[in-house]
């Protein structure tokens, strides 16, 4: 049922870059690239983030104020704002779109859950940056979120009012609270980049920036769509203590557990997300297909013949998960070219991913995949190549 | 190749469009109107992604050679 | 006609395309072989498929961009290239050896491309003796020359 679903969604999802490739040589595919498209965002993010920091005040009073300020008085202010809110929401789409695309096109298997841990780390902190970002502005939208961010903490049983205290520093709303979330929006922002690196640190060579043309247009669209008239952000309506705020715009990409928060209680709310998580990091432990069954794809972890192995390092430099490395030769190699060998190639079984890419890289036949021996594969070879040949 | 000539005339119309973008910008900023000098940058931006966009299925940028050939 | 196609299995599919012997049923003499990646093909293999009597010989991997391992068909156009630079030297026809890009669901396109290849090697000259010697030996005797 699994394998079926996912084995469709891989084709559809496959099926899209076909379209794409047409009108796009295909290395200039978005869709490729989402991973990049994704930190492309998050750049935006942090360069608009330290300009708007200069005029943001953290005060119940001056909050409201200084934004209002930076939007209808500071030339190109509202540009600042809007390049911020913008990229905020494309950087959560190009996780998703990411995420999705990773997932049904099965780039999380055996060694590469390590990128999957981690991304999911990186989609809960930047879900709940967005959050506190709207938070920031402290409008009715603000208030109306905090509340029922209260209600969604305290529905945790046992650690619910240490978390209103940890995430507000106080029981409810206070003066204490604007300044704490703008730590946790700016000082804890900068951990996502630790996470990036857990993240790239097994990969050689991430793609961890897109093609110009897309960096031109999607900076284009979010200038173009924080300066047009209709999608400019506006500054609502200024947060009033006491008062219940009925509506509020919604924000589909970080606001959508806040809008079921309207219809559900917030217990059931804070249930789903913890379970809509733990589900997501399962995923890169659920094999699509028994292993019997994946024939090339689960060729076995890469094996060094240590007779052949001559210490030339290509194996070293091509692979593209670091799973290989160099030690000093503890003995000379058998052939002829290995026999003074300084370097000798080990395969960090951990880290491999069972591609195949160092077995190409070697000239010396010094790599074999366990399961899909270069033998076997010649002896294919001859015998096709006999079977039809015209005596 | 009809195409080419298409890619090319794109090219060339858009570096026009961006050029009046351009002048656009310097009236806004005399008429201190900044969201007219933002949706002109904007614009401008995008044209040059697009042009990007042309010069690569011309295949005189990108990495490498192209492979649509 | 006999070629010799290493299609990554995680690019086109050939599920229905293949008969009983895995030949391509639109080209008989196409045999394909499916390989974890394109990056895997050792490009000594297909210069040994040649030897071993085969007419041409191809890789095909994912689209560039789309490699599972980001690299491996960026990789394996650039050993091609240094493989036909060899061929050259030991003047076995570099057009008997080819490679190719498609997605999961470019079978027309894979097989339009399959079909230009054969029509390629049936204009390029036969080879004039069968290159016997081992690459290693011709190489040696280069040198002694």
């Amino acid at each position: 049922m699994y394998r079926r679903a996912l084995t469709w969604l891989l084709r559809q999802t496959v099926k899209l870059d076909v379209y794409i490739n047409r009108i796009y040589p295909s290395d200039w595919n978005p869709l490729y690239y989402t991973g990049g498209l994704a930190h492309f965002f998050l750049f935006v993010l942090v360069l608009s983030g330290i300009l708007l920091f200069f005029y943001y005040v953290a005060s119940l009073d001056g909050a409201y104020a200084s934004i209002r300020y930076l939007s209808e008085e500071v030339p190109y202010g509202f540009l600042l704002r809007g390049l911020h809110r913008y990229a905020a929401d494309g950087f959560i789409v190009a996780v998703l779109l990411h995420l999705f695309r990773n997932w049904f096109t099965d780039r999380y298997l055996f060694a590469r859950d390590g990128p999957w841990i981690s991304g999911m780390f990186l989609l809960i902190l930047g879900g709940f940056i967005g959050v506190n970002g709207y938070q920031l502005v402290w409008d009715q939208r603000a208030q109306a979120i905090t509340e029922i961010f209260v209600a969604i903490l305290r529905a945790v049983p046992l650690a619910g009012a240490a978390l209103v205290r940890l995430f507000l520093g106080s029981e409810g709303v206070s003066t204490a609270m604007l300044p704490r979330i703008l730590f946790l929006h700016v000082g804890v922002a900068s951990f996502l980049y630790v996470l990036l690196w857990w993240h790239y640190v097994r990969l050689r060579h991430p793609k961890i920036w897109p093609p110009a043309t897309w960096v031109l247009l999607l900076l284009g669209v979010l200038v173009l769509l924080s300066a047009l008239p209709g999608t400019r952000p506006t500054a609502g309506v200024p947060a009033q203590p006491g008062v219940r705020v009925t509506s509020y715009p919604l924000d589909v990409f970080f606001l959508l557990p806040f809008w079921l928060a309207s219809y559900l209680p917030p217990g059931v709310v804070a249930a789903g997300l913890a379970g809509l998580l733990l589900a997501g990091y399962v995923i890169p432990y659920l094999r699509r297909e028994d292993e019997s069954r994946m024939g090339p794809r689960h060729a076995g972890v890469a094996q060094v013949i240590d007779g052949n192995c001559t210490g030339c390092e290509l194996c070293y430099y091509d692979c593209p998960y670091d799973a290989i490395v160099m030690v000093p030769s503890p003995h000379p190699g058998l052939t002829k070219a290995a026999a003074n060998r300084k370097l000798l190639a080990v395969v960090i079984d951990s880290r491999c991913v069972e591609c195949g890419i160092c077995v190409g890289a070697c000239p010396f036949q010094a790599l074999e995949l366990p399961r899909f021996l270069e033998a076997d594969l010649m002896r294919r070879v001859t015998e096709a190549v006999r079977a039809g040949a015209p005596a | 190749m009809g195409s080419r000539r298409t890619s090319l005339l794109a090219v060339v119309l858009l570096a026009a469009g961006s050029l009046l973008l351009a002048g656009l910008i310097v009236i806004a900023e005399l008429r201190d109107d900044y969201a007219l000098g933002g949706a002109a940058l904007g614009a401008i931006l995008v044209a040059y992604g697009l042009i990007a966009l042309f010069l690569r299925r011309l295949g005189l940028i990108g990495p490498r050679r192209a492979e649509g050939k | 006609m006999k070629v010799v196609g290493f299609v990554c299995d995680w690019a086109v599919s050939t599920d229905g395309l293949l008969d009983a012997r895995g030949e391509l049923r639109a080209y008989p003499g196409v045999h394909i072989v499916r390989i974890p990646c394109s990056g895997f093909m050792r490009p000594d293999w297909l210069e040994e498929s040649l030897r071993a009597g085969a007419d041409g010989a191809f890789v095909t991997g994912c689209p560039y961009g789309d490699c599972l391992n980001r690299e491996g068909n960026y990789l394996m156009r650039d050993r091609l290239e240094q493989l036909v630079r060899r061929l050259q030297r030991r003047r076995v026809d570099p057009g008997r050896v080819a490679m190719f890009a498609h997605g999961l669901h470019e079978r027309e396109a894979f097989l339009a491309e399959v079909g230009a290849f054969l029509r390629r090697l049936e204009g390029l000259p036969r080879p004039a003796a069968q290159p016997a010697r081992p690459a290693v030996r011709s190489a040696a005797g280069e040198a002694a020359k």
